[in-house]
């Protein structure tokens, strides 16, 4: 199984007819990874997730599905809550991301290597992506991600300074980026190309935003799937 | 500031030239008429390395004018030239067939909410064909402008709340070649 681009880093899990329809469709319109998301809010059951968890690898093995990575979604602002996720769940998801909602828990998700990527928030938090978030980003190597669908579900004027400045932060800083679709149904997906021109739309070189769904998100994924192998130990040190 | 270094660096050495020959004059090794003519020498030197900076730093700056003016002009020629044209060939996904109006009223108010006046303008997309059964049409637009367009196809199914989704499928640089991809390519 060779890991190949665009990937659709995001297509949030719904049911397994629907997300199986979204994951087609995507496939159809030129991906060739994808990856399917499972949202986890503070007030969600952990049962819940399990069952959802083994309803999409069914699906995804019913299908056939090659190049589908599962990933979990963590909304939250309790750091103990996030804390106490990453410690029962990191094993069970391909990547894990999450999507702070306020500053203190997006400081520590930047903090921690478990997380790989934090995806562009609310409008309140949108001036928290400065330039120590980016630094405290860079070090354990996590991505900044922007979801097409979801960034526009709350207009507010300031969204595209506001994105144009953390996207001119973030490549100052060497900060990966990435941009997904966010989509739940296939009437919301976008195909790579739509992903991209968000990008150039807001100034970016199109090296960059062509990197955004190619390089940088499959090698988020091939520096999780050693990881999780049973090769890694700790950052550094590998059995060889 | 090269030839501003250079010009210091002439005056500095002059005004020791001059420095050096008031001194010896003071000192008593050199006579009156001879302090006269270096002195005077010494003057000439100065008005000249003056004149030479002004002329200098004249020529610099018409240099950077008539460059400036060139490329201005080479702004302009590419502005003035026909632009090339893409033709997006899309599919809409939708739960009701849409009408030709209904699209075109659709695309040309995502470019206009995403752009505004100017941007639509320079965009000059325009909807050629669309066939109401399969739901496939082609737009064209200046080859720049490209992403663009892609960019306002993808706020479609944002701005209608997830009822109608446009999926560009291929880009042409013909229209002939979007009409073939048209008969062609599909999701379904």
């Amino acid at each position: 199984m060779e890991l190949r681009g665009p990937v659709d880093f995001c297509v949030y899990y719904r049911n397994p007819e629907e997300t199986a329809k979204s994951v087609k469709l995507a496939l159809k319109l030129g991906f060739r990874t994808v990856i399917v998301s499972i949202t986890l809010k503070e007030q969600d059951g952990f049962k819940e997730l399990t069952a959802k968890t083994n309803e999409l690898k069914e699906m995804i093995k019913k299908h056939g599905f090659e190049n589908i990575f599962t990933r979990l979604h963590l909304i939250g602002s309790d750091i103990s809550w996030l804390k106490s996720c990453l410690r029962k769940l990191r094993y069970g998801f391909h990547i894990v991301s999450s999507k702070p909602l306020n500053v203190e828990a997006l400081r520590f998700v930047a903090r921690d290597r478990r997380v790989d990527s934090i995806v562009y928030g609310d409008r309140e938090l949108a001036k928290f992506f400065d330039k120590s978030q980016m630094k405290l980003m860079r070090n354990t190597g996590t991505v900044l991600e922007l979801q097409f669908n979801s960034l526009w579900s709350s207009t507010h004027k300031g969204l595209i300074f506001s994105l144009r400045r953390t996207l001119g932060l973030a490549i100052k800083n060497n900060v990966p980026i990435v941009v997904s679709s966010g989509s739940s149904t296939p009437k919301n997906i976008k195909s790579p190309l739509q992903l991209a021109s968000l990008l150039t739309v807001l100034g970016v070189p199109y090296s960059y935003a062509k990197q955004a769904i190619y390089n940088t998100p499959l090698n988020v994924i091939k520096r999780n799937i050693h990881r999780l192998s049973k090769k890694h130990i700790e950052p550094g040190v590998d059995i060889v | 500031m090269n030839t501003l270094k250079l010009f210091i660096a002439v005056l500095i050495v002059e005004l020791m030239f001059i420095m050096a020959t008031t001194s010896l004059f003071i000192f008593g090794l050199i006579n009156l008429p001879i302090f006269a003519i270096f002195s005077v020498l010494a003057l000439i030197m100065l008005i000249l390395t003056f004149t030479l900076f002004k002329l200098i730093k004249m020529i610099i700056i018409t240099n950077r004018t008539i460059l400036k003016i060139k490329s201005e002009k080479l702004k302009l020629k590419e502005v003035l030239r026909k632009p090339r044209k893409r033709y997006i060939v899309f599919q809409i996904v939708s739960e009701k067939p849409l009408k030709l109006e209904e699209v075109k009223s659709l695309i040309d108010g995502l470019i206009r909410e995403a752009f505004g006046l100017i941007g639509s303008g320079n965009i000059n997309a325009k909807l050629i064909s669309y066939d109401e059964h399969s739901m496939k049409g082609i737009i064209r637009c200046v080859h720049t402008y490209k992403d663009a367009v892609l960019f306002a196809l993808a706020l479609a199914s944002v701005k209608t709340g997830d009822k109608v989704n446009i999926i560009p499928l291929k880009t042409t640089g013909t229209l002939r070649k979007a009409r073939e991809i048209v008969k062609t390519l599909s999701i379904d």
